[in-house]
Parts: C-alpha cells; sequence; structure tokens
C-alpha cells in the first residue's frame, strides 16, 4: 500500500475513533440535568404588595431560564450604607447574578464595577444615567413617570394634551431621601407642575409620620378641599388613600402611582382618581431574560431595554387590554 | 457491465491483492452499516414522533374530558339553582339567600361567587354575601348581555376580573362567568333575570397547568370558538407581546391534527372542541422537541454505527491481510528467483490453493535449473570438445616447429638449450593435461603460459621482450584452464611478430577486492577500439595464423564457468598496441572449489566463500573485543 494510503487509513480510524469517544461521552452526560443559575434579586422592602406583579415576572423568568432565585428578604433600605451592607453580602455570596434595584446609584458605582468584575451578571432595575450607561439595565423611565403623574393631576393624558386642565393647589407626597428614583420622579413632577404654574402647598412623606405632622396635613387639606394630593411612590399612594378614606377627605383629589392591589382597590373605589402604573411584570419577566442572557452567553446588551407605564383610571381599569397588566397573579 | 468492468479494471490495475479483496468488501460493508444505521434512526425517529402525538392525543383527550367535567359540575350547579330554588320561589315572600350560599359553600372550592340579578341589572340576591359595588353597571356586562341576547343557553364567558362585589382585603379574582337567563316570580309574576355563576378561573388554570407539567416543549391551550385565549401557559407573554401564539388560525380548525409552521418553526396542533362552550382545546407538539428527545438515540445509533464501520475495516483488513499474505510471499520468492538469487526458498503456505501453486512453482524452478544445468554442461562440453578439436589441430604444427626447433639445438650441439627445451615442452603438455580437469590453479595458468612463452621465445630467437608483473597473492585462486595462452599467442602473432626484434609483452596479474585480473598488453600495431571490440564476438572471428585458439572462446569460458559480469576486456588504438585483460571471481583454489567449478556451480562457490568470509570477520570481531575487553 501507498504511504498515502496508510496515512488516508490512519486518519479514517482516528476519525471513527474521535467520534466515538465523543458519542461516548454525550451519551454518558445525556441524563445530566441542565445547568441552573442562582440568581439574587435586592429590592426595596421586598415583602411589599407593589412587587407581587414583578416577582410574578420574575418566577415565569426564572422558570424558563433554569434560573433559581433568591430574593433577598429586605425590609425598607433608607441608606445607602444599608444597600452598601447586603452588596458587600453578595459579593461573599455564591450568585451567579444580581437583579437590583439600585437605590442609591451615585454612591454605588465602585461596589457596582467589584461586584461585575468578580463575575457576577448585573442587571439594574433602577439606577441613574451613569449606572444605565455601565450596565445592562430594564428600567422604567422615573423622570417621565414623575412627569406622567403630574400631567394627570392637571387632568391631561399621558400624551401631555389637555382634557380638561384643573386649577389648583398641588400637595406633593414625596420627600427627597437620596434614593435616586425618587429624585428622578420628583424631577419630572416639578418640572410639569413648575411649567404649569401650579401653586405647591407643601411636601411631605406619609411614611413614618409624626401624629402632629398628619394633624397638620389633614388641617391643610381641609383647609384646601379643592388641592390636589400628587404621590409619587406606591406606599405614598397608598398612605394617602388610607388618610383620605379615614378622614372623609374623598373629595379631595389623589394621583398617584403604583400598582398594588390596595392602590388599584382604591381607585376602583374613586379615592384615587388617577393612577400611574409601570408594567411590573415586563420588568421583573425582562429583567431575569436579559440576565440569563447575560449569564449564558457572557455578553451584555448595548440596548436598554424600557419599561412602559400606563394611565389607569376608575373608567379603564376593567379594560380588557389593561386586565393582565394590573392583574397579572390569579387567584 | 462492459463500463463497470472497464472501470474496475482500470481502478484495481496495479494494486496489492490485499487492496483488490478489501476495497470492494470495506465500501460494502460500510454502505450496508450506514443504510441500517439512518434506517434504525429513522424508524425509531417515527416512532417516538408516533408516540409523542399519540401521547399528545391521549393527554388533550384526558385534558378534554376533566374541563368539559368541570363545566359541567358548572352547569349542574346553575341548574341546581334556578330548577331547584329560584323556580320554587316567589321573591315576594322568599329569599334565595340561604340555598344559594348552602349551594355556594359546598362548591366554594370551584366558586367565587353566584349572584341572581333582574332585568334592570339589580341584585336581588348573592353568596358569599358581599357588599356590591357601587355602580358595576351590571347592565353592560358582556356575560349579562349574553345571558339575555340567547336566553335558552347558558353562556360561558372568557377570564376577566370580577368587577362586582367589594372584597375589603383588596383582593381581585379571575373569573369565568356562566349566565343564563332565568324566571324569577314576584306575586306570582314572572320577570325575566339573570344567574351568575362566577367560577374560580384558577381551578381551570390548574387544571390545564397539570397537563402543562412536564418539560418536553409540548403544550395545551384553551382558546374560545373565536380564537380569543382562555388559558395559555405563556399567557402574559403573549398578551405583552413577549410571546407569540396563533390562536386566531386555530379558531377555524376541526377536530383534527394539522401540521403548521408557526414563527418558523413547524409544530403538529391537536384541537378538541369542547362541548357546549364551543371552547377549543388545543395540542401543540413542536417538531424540535422530537430532536430534542432524539439527541441520545441519535448519538446511539452513531456510536454504534462508527463501532460497526471500524469493525468492518479492521476485520476486512485482517482477513485480505490473512488471505493475502501468503501470495505476497510467493511474490516475494518469485522476486528473488527474478533478483539473480539462483536457489530461492519458495514459500510453501497458506490456503490450499497457495500451497499448490507454491509447490509447483518449486518443481517448476527445480525443472528449470536442472535444464539450465544440462545446458551449461552441454555448453561446457561443446567448448572442452572444441577446445580439445583445436588443440588437436595446433598440437601438430606446434610441436612439430618445436621439435625441428630441439633437432636443430643438438644438431648445433646446444644440448642444454635442447634440454630446457624439451622441459618447457614436457611442463606445457603436463599442464594442459591436469588430468582433465579444467580448473586449475592461477599459478599453473601462469606456469602454462610461461612454457609457452619460453619455448616461443626461443624459436623466435629472443626478437621480442617479455617481462611479468605478477601479484603472488592471486597464484593460490583458482582459473579457467589455456586462457593466457591463447592470448599470449594472439600478442606474439599479432603484435609483435613483425616488429624486428622492438616488440614488448607484458604480463600482469593483481587482486582487486574479490576480483582477479590478469592482463597481457603488447606494443604492438593495435587496431581500432570498434574492430577490437569485434574480436570478442562469435561470428567475427578472424583465423589467420597462430594457435588458432582465438579470443572467443577463451571469453566464453570465462563467463561460462563464473557468469555474465566476467570475461575478457580488450583496450587498443591504432599504433598504440593493445591490451587484453582477463576478469575472473577470486576464489581460492582447493578440492571443494574445483570440483564445484567444475561442475558449473560458480554461484555456489560464491555463496559458500561469502558465508565464510562473514563468518571469519564475526569470529574476528569478537575475538576483537574480547581483546579489548582485557
Amino acid at each position: 500500500m501507498k504511504e498515502s494510503g496508510k496515512i488516508f487509513g490512519v486518519l479514517v480510524i482516528l476519525i471513527l475513533l474521535s467520534v466515538i469517544g465523543y458519542c461516548a461521552f454525550e451519551m454518558l452526560h445525556v441524563n445530566n440535568e441542565e445547568e441552573y443559575y442562582t440568581v439574587s434579586v435586592l429590592l426595596d422592602d421586598s415583602g411589599n404588595e407593589r412587587w407581587a406583579a414583578f416577582k410574578e415576572g420574575l418566577s415565569k423568568g426564572a422558570e424558563e431560564n433554569h434560573i433559581h432565585l433568591n430574593i433577598l428578604s429586605t425590609g425598607r433600605i433608607e441608606s445607602f450604607a444599608q444597600e452598601e451592607a447586603l452588596l458587600n453580602h453578595e459579593l461573599d455570596g455564591s450568585s451567579n447574578g444580581l437583579i437590583l434595584q439600585d437605590l442609591y446609584a451615585s454612591l454605588s458605582g465602585n461596589l457596582l464595577q467589584a461586584l461585575s468584575s468578580s463575575g457576577i451578571a448585573l442587571e439594574l432595575i433602577e439606577t441613574d444615567e451613569a449606572g444605565s450607561l455601565s450596565f445592562d439595565t430594564v428600567m422604567v423611565d422615573q423622570q417621565a413617570l414623575g412627569a406622567a403623574i403630574a400631567s394627570a393631576a392637571l387632568g391631561k393624558t399621558a400624551a401631555g394634551e389637555a382634557e380638561s386642565e384643573r386649577v389648583g393647589a398641588y400637595i406633593v407626597l414625596g420627600v427627597d431621601n437620596g434614593q435616586t428614583t425618587l429624585q428622578q420622579r420628583l424631577r419630572g413632577l416639578n418640572e410639569v407642575l413648575e411649567s404649569r404654574g401650579a401653586e405647591i402647598l407643601g411636601q411631605f412623606s406619609l411614611k413614618n409620620m409624626e401624629e402632629d405632622e398628619r394633624n397638620k396635613l389633614i388641617m391643610l387639606l381641609r383647609q384646601h378641599p379643592s388641592s390636589c394630593l400628587i404621590a409619587v411612590d406606591n406606599k405614598e399612594t397608598e398612605l394617602a388613600a388610607e388618610l383620605l378614606n379615614e378622614n372623609d377627605l374623598e373629595e379631595i383629589l389623589l394621583c398617584g402611582t403604583g400598582g398594588s392591589e390596595k392602590n388599584v382597590y382604591y381607585l376602583d373605589r374613586g379615592i384615587i382618581r388617577a393612577l400611574i402604573v409601570p408594567n411590573e411584570y415586563y420588568h421583573g419577566y425582562q429583567s431575569i431574560r436579559r440576565l440569563a442572557a447575560q449569564m449564558k452567553y457572557h455578553t451584555v446588551y448595548e440596548t436598554k431595554d424600557a419599561v412602559e407605564f400606563l394611565t389607569v383610571t376608575r373608567e379603564n381599569l376593567y379594560d380588557k387590554e389593561l386586565e393582565r397588566m394590573l392583574f397579572p397573579l390569579v387567584r | 457491465m462492459k463500463i463497470l468492468k472497464k472501470l474496475l479494471d482500470k481502478l484495481y490495475f496495479g494494486k496489492s491483492i490485499q487492496i483488490v479483496i478489501s476495497l470492494p468488501f470495506t465500501v460494502l460493508s460500510i454502505c450496508s452499516v450506514l443504510f441500517l444505521g439512518t434506517a434504525l434512526y429513522g424508524q425509531f425517529a417515527d416512532r417516538t414522533e408516533r408516540l409523542a402525538v399519540e401521547h399528545a392525543g391521549r393527554l388533550l383527550s384526558q385534558t378534554a374530558i376533566n374541563l368539559e367535567d368541570y363545566l359541567r359540575n358548572m352547569r349542574r350547579i346553575s341548574d341546581a339553582m334556578y330548577y331547584s330554588v329560584i323556580k320554587e320561589k316567589d321573591l315576594s315572600a322568599d329569599t334565595l339567600d340561604e340555598e344559594m350560599t348552602l349551594l355556594y359553600e359546598a362548591n366554594k372550592d370551584k366558586l367565587v361567587s353566584i349572584a341572581c340579578y333582574d332585568s334592570q341589572g339589580s341584585l336581588i340576591t348573592a353568596a358569599p354575601i358581599d357588599t356590591e359595588k357601587q355602580q358595576p353597571e351590571v347592565t353592560s356586562q358582556g356575560w349579562f348581555l349574553e345571558a339575555v341576547r340567547e336566553m335558552e343557553n347558558f353562556h360561558f364567558s372568557i377570564p376577566h376580573v370580577q368587577n362586582l362585589f367589594d372584597d375589603p382585603s383588596f383582593r381581585y379574582y379571575w373569573v369565568i362567568s356562566l349566565s343564563r337567563t332565568v324566571e324569577l316570580t314576584r306575586n306570582g309574576v314572572s320577570s325575566p333575570g339573570v344567574l351568575l355563576v362566577d367560577m374560580n378561573y384558577s381551578s381551570i388554570e390548574q387544571l390545564l397547568d397539570k397537563a402543562n407539567a412536564d418539560n418536553s416543549g409540548a403544550y395545551v391551550y384553551l382558546c374560545s370558538r373565536d380564537g380569543e385565549l382562555i388559558y395559555h401557559p405563556m399567557q402574559n407573554q403573549i398578551y405583552m407581546g413577549l410571546a407569540g401564539e396563533n390562536n386566531a388560525a386555530v379558531a377555524g380548525y376541526g377536530d383534527e391534527t394539522i401540521e403548521e409552521s408557526f414563527e418558523g418553526r413547524k409544530r403538529l396542533v391537536t384541537a378538541k372542541t369542547i362541548s357546549y362552550t364551543g371552547w377549543k382545546l388545543v395540542s401543540v407538539v413542536p417538531k424540535e422537541t422530537f430532536s430534542l428527545g432524539m439527541a441520545g438515540m441519535r448519538e446511539l445509533v452513531i456510536l454504534l454505527v462508527s463501532l460497526a464501520i471500524l469493525a468492518v475495516i479492521l476485520l476486512n483488513q485482517l482477513v485480505s491481510a490473512w488471505i493475502a499474505m501468503p501470495l505476497k510471499k510467493l511474490n516475494q520468492s518469485i522476486q528473488d528467483w527474478e533478483g539473480g538469487q539462483e536457489d530461492p526458498n519458495i514459500y510453501i503456505g497458506g490456503s490450499t490453493e497457495v500451497v499448490h501453486l507454491g509447490r509447483t512453482l518449486q518443481s517448476t524452478l527445480q525443472e528449470i535449473r536442472a535444464l539450465m544445468q544440462d545446458i551449461v554442461i552441454e555448453q561446457e562440453e561443446k567448448r572442452k570438445s572444441e577446445l580439445d578439436a583445436l588443440q588437436s589441430q595446433i598440437n601438430p604444427h606446434f610441436l612439430y616447429n618445436t621439435l625441428d626447433s630441439i633437432v636443430w639445438m643438438i644438431t648445433g650441439e646446444r644440448y642444454e638449450d635442447a634440454v630446457f627445451m624439451v622441459k618447457q615442452l614436457a611442463g606445457l603438455f603436463r599442464i594442459s593435461l591436469s588430468r582433465g580437469k579444467t580448473i586449475i590453479s592461477v599459478e599453473d595458468e601462469l606456469t602454462h603460459a610461461k612454457n609457452y612463452m619460453n619455448i616461443q621465445k626461443i624459436r623466435y630467437k629472443n626478437s621480442f621482450e617479455l617481462e611479468y608483473e605478477i601479484d603472488p597473492e592471486i597464484c593460490h585462486y583458482c582459473s579457467v584452464k589455456l586462457i593466457l595462452q591463447p592470448i599470449l599467442e594472439n600478442a606474439l602473432y599479432y603484435g609483435v611478430e613483425s616488429m624486428d626484434g622492438e616488440g614488448e609483452i607484458l604480463v600482469k596479474g593483481w587482486k582487486d577486492g574479490e576480483d582477479i585480473y590478469l592482463e597481457v598488453s603488447d606494443n604492438g600495431l593495435g587496431m581500432q577500439t570498434e574492430e577490437a571490440e569485434k574480436l570478442l564476438l562469435e561470428g567475427e572471428r578472424k583465423r589467420k595464423h597462430g594457435s588458432g585458439v582465438g579470443l572467443v572462446n577463451v571469453h566464453s569460458r570465462l563467463k561460462l564457468r563464473f557468469g555474465a559480469e566476467y570475461g575478457l576486456q580488450i583496450i587498443s588504438a591504432p599504433d598504440e598496441g593493445m591490451t587484453v585483460r582477463i576478469h575472473m571471481p577470486a576464489i581460492p583454489y582447493n578440492d571443494e572449489n574445483q570440483n564445484l567449478l567444475e561442475k558449473g556451480r560458480s554461484q555456489a562457490v560464491r555463496n559458500r566463500e561469502r558465508e565464510e568470509k562473514e563468518e571469519k570477520d564475526k569470529n574476528t570481531a569478537e575475538h576483537d573485543g574480547r581483546g579489548a575487553v582485557r
């Protein structure tokens, strides 16, 4: 046999042996379970009802992408020190990824870079501009949401078209506590109110409000029955609705944000005039999907996913188009 | 057929027998294994697909039965409420509360509420007892409108969030509303109303979730007769545009299995209509789920096919090598023979046919060898008889001249010269006879030549010069008898005879490697190279005068005795004399070698000599090695 023939024969046998080896290896590993990732989720006041739809979306996305979810049990995170402690804990943990509500984005930059460098995939659901440039994000445009609350309070549509613009005084519920989201919302809110020349009677926070201050607010509302309360987060909206309900101030207009069932209930009862509700199910579902892609393909999306929000009133509450967004949970 | 034969002939031309045997069998075997593997895999894939479809069909039927059972129960609740309670009561005197609450309590795991409204949409009673929402606008709700529009039938709504009762625990429920028109009696007067049974959607969801519990990729969903989704495992994602479903097209399907392509993916869709509602329960089996499930099987088939091909290749190589090996060995024996080996070892082994072939070849070779031996002997005899004849022809002439010279010497009282002449003549004849042997030592051949030239020198009165330069080492090697004398005779007659005392003849002898050379040079007239070359050709032999034992005779005898590579070489040019060189193998002169050469077995002698030399070299090397160690 010629030399080339022998080489060809040896090559054929080597190829066959390689194929046999590969198939045997694959067959031995065919029953192995698919790789699972562990993902931690850090949310402010994670037990709050406002996260219900978000968590539902997360769970569905995690199920589809073979992810073990670890939603960290947190109370209210009221300082960067608290957020830092939680993130440092994550640095020592065994999570492959982290979904983070970056509450104090202006302070957390280095810590997030450290997390990212340690090989943890990051998906931010709230952050500032710098954070959104450095990391993958799925988030609501908080400034636009603030502006939408203001527009709803002014009696405008979300698109800014005037329906029957009301003239009056406004009381803002939500005080800048250093949290990025709140700052952005307030900025958007104030820009619209100022541009319309609205009178702002005061700015309060119903969270942990002292009794005398609460009385002061009630007094203010009684003195200005035609004023409008504007709540800039879910909890403030719930507390404001309760305040109006408990004090027979239901004639006071209340516009707020947040899709918790309590807020929807108060909207249904007519206590809340308009609610700006982000699509939280989509928010949760997309954040886990994008994080899964990051972990699987070791890549970061260049496009940023924006979560839409809708203005819900008592009139459109049961519209078929909104039902799935407002009530993603089936009981 | 002819084309195939030509192709095969072309393909196999010049190929070894092993390739000729193994190639077609290997190709055929590999093709067969591949065909079987593919067929096996195809069969299995087909069967798996069929089983998956059957499984999906069974699951669909079972789920449909469970769903129909559930819906039948709901209708029974509605019937019980209507026929056993509402129809029996006059609302002016009785209430429905107790019976309705009892019915609700008995079925509250499946129900959210039961309510009865009059034709204006005012609530008559409800269970559980709840606060009705302010202005729920009942008459504009779908279930109410449907019930009023078709009064005879039950109406099942699509899932929606219930918007009737105020739940202070802030809860909202997804329900499917079962509504019907009922006849309400007040003071004996009948008026229409609507009975609403709100089924808990989670019961249906759980029922269908069970059908989607496995992770095979196949799933079941439920849609209305218009194709509107009632249940889907990806319902929220579909509503948010993150996933899609071909539910609109399914509305047009009958109860059948259809292969469709949706969003670039092929899938088998089986639809089943749920009785009474017109809903369609749909099973979707994506085609890719078959291939995913087949991954293990595919690897097993590839593994088995690869193993089979490997085994076939190796087995074919072994079998073909086993068949071809005896033939190759036999072929090697023939090649050895062709290469000049006189006594090749013919391989006899392998299968019966090859053994027979080997034996036949061996006997044929033996016969050829015997025939060749006979030819050699015959040729030898011929040469010998020719030599004898020539010798007998020259002897009288040479003898007459020599004896005439002796007579003249005696007459001239040169007795010592006469004695010398007689001695030389006696020596000449003694060696010529050599007891009939053809092989003598080089020494004897040289003595014979000297005797002859001594006589000639006297006869020619020393008219030429004769010189010998002989290496004494060559004296004890074998030579063919009477090879120098004819050459000297030629040199004498054609070279120096006419040179008037200036002729010179030089006889040289030496050993070079394994060969011996004897050379006779004269300074005579010489001749053209072409003419000199003709002297060694049989047909060109010229006879002028002299002994007549020509160079051709010597050349032929040397070749015959020692082989074709030996013989004479003539170097000559006009006026530059002539050199005739004898080339012989260096075979030591002893009885054994002489006998073998006499029988014409020069090759055997040389083989024996080679073996002895190797043995000697080995012993010398061992001896040197021991000496070095010591």
